[in-house]
């Protein structure tokens, strides 16, 4: 078969529109604003919290942050790649909550090797069908993975009675808790993971692909761009990492329980819009996503430190994410300001 | 060889793939029914003297997701065969829709009586005045829209029941107090903000505090009843509070994330929790030190009760204005050893340790036992704690009488003097604190 000549990112740049010459200036600034402007979120609440609570700014906070934004990102990055071809994922809690539990009870019967293996194993077989059904039977990844909302967590309810299962001390546990360096070891996995997705997304040819699949996908297929096997590699991917975030979440709260993965689906889908990433696709990057959860990550923990009242905690983290959307989106690309 | 028709290679058309997928989600779907089922714990057959009338009773609550509701699933399930009541678990999974829909469709199928508990009380004006048109009788517990009462609502409103969240929490944060030496930092873990179980678990902690001038109280954030969310809270507390010497949580989810979270910083701090569910009291055994103490307000004692309560109103059995609205009994484990106990005693077990047809006054007129403390609820103090009573909202008044008179003392000695099987006598006397039941 005949290799595609068009460079796939070329492909996704054309769907762009063009910049006239007496506009570059202005066009460039704006998309250098739209990379700074999360940086400028974030240092904004980083001064507020400062100054709101002095533990905000202490090395051991900083630490806390580091260790409760861990999920999230691992979440994020597999969100990320879904939402970099213009799909959507919206099993994620669903395949965390389920893949958490397979893991508990691997380690309770099968010991920790089992447990670390399944978790992902789990999340890549949700993945897989997932990406089956919507790159073969080309079913709108929205209505499928809904689906897999819905049968997912019905699934881990049905295999744990609804019971929480607790994670004994030591074991998966050990592995994957505690510190190295002061650094808190579900960190180290997430970062671990992040720079492997960042290396895919950047340097190879299927993170190329991505962006061409999200920024055109005819225009992808006509170019000779495998487009289904790549949608299905995108899916397999967002399974694995939900799967993976599920280890890292099982070690943080020592079980398993019912609903565990809920929370993260809007939160990861959030902070991947809020670093910059389109929802229609073939836009942001892995990078961009680290803002949008550090963003979540600094206002909850500075909320709780600043004792700010719980009904105003919702109002602010609404305005903020607003405001930071409003900050990094494109709105040039009409499809995104539906 | 072309290597689209290659030996492995086998080409599916999208509606092949999409029967497949079909056949197998519903073959899947069928086996999960069919699993489900299956009853996992053996069923007491009818008592003595129990006929079946052929009555259907729904019993709807909201989730089967944590141990107090499967608790409540068991005595629920438990008191109706024991009654030979046609039980119908319904489980809303926190729908408002599903509620409604529920109780629209009770009296359409032939349902006698229903034993209800919603996510949501907002709703349960609108439903319990579908059920007294339909005219089905309807016990409720815990959740009930502030200034809802069966005397507004009319005769088919049959009783309220609920754990008396001030005083439990109250109790349980005073034990705190003086396990902490009645001074130092206390964080609080609230539940869901405006959720009235925490709001009136709150007012007992206050209650608590003001007995205790030493502690002071440095942080409280909701936790939202749930470990996932306590996590991050709990981890930010501890760094900005790391001489705290107390945690009170609002059930026993959240203690277990505070439990954790102090067990990874080798830090040994008191937490209390509430609802005695089984992680808990293994915490209680295994680390003693930091799990503490916990009120066990029995899941399982008010499924079997509100179906008792179904039988009773069917049979004809007429309640006081006074037992219309009452408080349910519970105690607080406070040693790895009553910990222990009552997890074999209710989680462990066939059976529970209740007889429930002891508990009906159609079938014992006379002897009958509640099994644990009962006492009527004051409803207008304890709406106020959540919302302020409506201008021109009148009392009804025979409660009023009532009220007025000596019944409500009447009704709290009777009950007490009823209340002569003690499932828990053992496990009591393995409290530090006397395991006194109170309601």
């Amino acid at each position: 078969m005949t290799k595609p000549s068009l460079d796939p990112p070329v492909a996704a740049r054309r769907t762009e529109p063009a910049v006239s010459p007496t506009r570059g200036q202005a066009g460039r600034a704006r998309v250098n604003w739209y990379v700074a402007a999360p940086f400028v979120v974030l240092v904004l609440l980083i001064v507020g919290f400062s100054i709101a609570s002095p533990i905000f700014f202490t090395p051991d906070n900083l630490l806390n942050i580091m260790q409760s934004s861990a999920v999230l990102l691992v979440l994020a990055l597999g969100t990320t790649v879904v939402m970099l071809t213009g799909s959507i994922d919206l099993s994620i809690g669903s395949v965390l909550t389920l893949s958490a539990y397979v893991a508990a009870i691997a380690a309770q019967s099968a010991g920790t090797t089992a447990a670390v293996l399944l978790a992902p194993l789990v999340g890549l077989v949700c993945g897989a069908l997932n990406g089956a059904l919507i790159s073969y039977a080309r079913l709108p990844s929205f209505l499928v993975t809904l689906g897999g909302y819905f049968a997912f967590d019905g699934l881990a309810g049905y295999l744990s009675d609804g019971q929480p299962i607790g994670l004994a001390y030591g074991g998966v546990a050990e592995g994957f808790g505690g510190s190295v360096g002061g650094v808190p070891v579900i960190s180290l996995w997430a970062i671990g993971l992040l720079v492997l997705v960042v290396i895919a997304a950047r340097y190879t040819r299927f993170g190329r692909y991505l962006y061409a699949v999200g920024g055109n996908e005819r225009t992808a297929r006509l170019t000779g761009i495998p487009v289904r096997r790549i949608k299905l590699y995108v899916f397999l991917l967002s399974g694995v990492l939900a799967g993976a975030a599920a280890l890292l979440q099982l070690v943080r709260t020592a079980s398993a329980s019912p609903g565990m993965g809920e929370p993260f689906l809007l939160l990861a889908i959030g902070a991947v819009v809020m670093g910059g990433t389109s929802l229609s696709g073939g836009s942001g990057g892995p990078v961009h996503s680290i803002m949008g959860v550090l963003v979540i990550a600094i206002l909850a923990n500075g909320m709780v430190l600043a004792n700010v009242n719980p009904y105003a905690q919702n109002v602010i983290i609404g305005v903020v994410v607003v405001a930071a959307v409003a900050l990094t989106m494109k709105r040039t690309r009409d499809s995104i300001v539906k | 060889m072309n290597s689209r028709h290659g030996p492995l290679r086998t080409d599916l058309s999208r509606r092949t793939l999409l029967r497949g997928a079909a056949a197998g989600g519903l073959a899947l779907a069928a086996g999960l029914l069919t699993g489900c089922a299956t009853t996992r714990r053996s069923l007491p057959a009818a008592a003595a003297g129990v006929t079946d009338n052929n009555w259907k009773v729904i019993d709807q609550f909201y989730t089967l997701s944590n141990a107090y509701f499967q608790g409540w699933a068991n005595g629920s399930a438990q008191a109706a065969a024991q009654l030979a009541l046609h039980r119908e678990q319904q489980v809303d999974n926190m729908s408002n829709d599903k509620v409604i829909s529920v109780f629209q469709q009770a009296r359409a199928s032939n349902t006698r009586a229903m034993t209800s508990i919603v996510a949501d009380p907002g709703i349960t004006p609108q439903v319990l005045r579908a059920n007294a048109e339909a005219g089905i009788p309807t016990s409720v517990a815990w959740n009930l829209a502030p200034w809802t009462t069966p005397f507004d609502v009319g005769g088919t409103f049959y009783q309220f029941l609920a754990g008396n969240n001030p005083v439990g929490a109250e109790r349980l944060a005073g034990l705190l107090f003086e396990k902490m030496g009645g001074t130092g930092k206390l964080i609080h873990i609230s539940g869901i903000p405006g959720n009235s179980a925490s709001t009136t678990r709150d007012v007992g902690v206050d209650a608590a505090l003001a007995r205790y001038p030493g502690i002071t109280l440095v942080a409280r954030q909701p936790g939202g009843f749930d470990r996932g969310t306590t996590t991050p809270v709990i981890e930010s507390l501890l760094t900005a509070h790391p001489d705290v010497a107390g945690i009170f949580c609002q059930n026993d989810d959240s203690a277990l994330a505070v439990v954790n979270a102090l067990r990874s910083r080798n830090k040994s701090v008191p937490v209390v929790g509430i609802d005695a569910i089984p992680e808990f009291l293994e915490a209680m055994q295994s680390v003693p030190e930091i799990a503490f103490a916990t009120w066990a307000h029995h899941g399982a004692w008010m499924g079997g009760a509100l179906m008792v309560r179904a039988y009773d109103a069917l049979s004809g059995v007429k309640l006081s204005p006074a037992e219309r609205m009452m408080f349910t009994g519970g105690f607080v484990l406070d040693t790895p050893a009553a910990a222990d106990g009552y997890n074999t005693l209710m989680y462990k077990g066939d059976t529970l340790p209740y007889d429930f047809s002891l508990m009906s006054k159609a079938l014992h007129p006379n002897d009958w036992d509640p099994q644990t403390t009962m006492k009527p609820l004051e409803f207008e103090s304890y709406f106020s704690l959540e919302k302020p009573k409506p201008a021109g909202y009148t009392v009804d008044p025979a409660y009023a009488a009532a009220r007025d008179g000596d019944e409500f003392a009447r009704v709290e000695a009777e009950y007490k003097d009823h209340f002569r099987k003690d499932p828990f006598a053992d496990i009591r006397r393995q409290c530090a604190a006397g395991g006194v039941d109170f309601a």
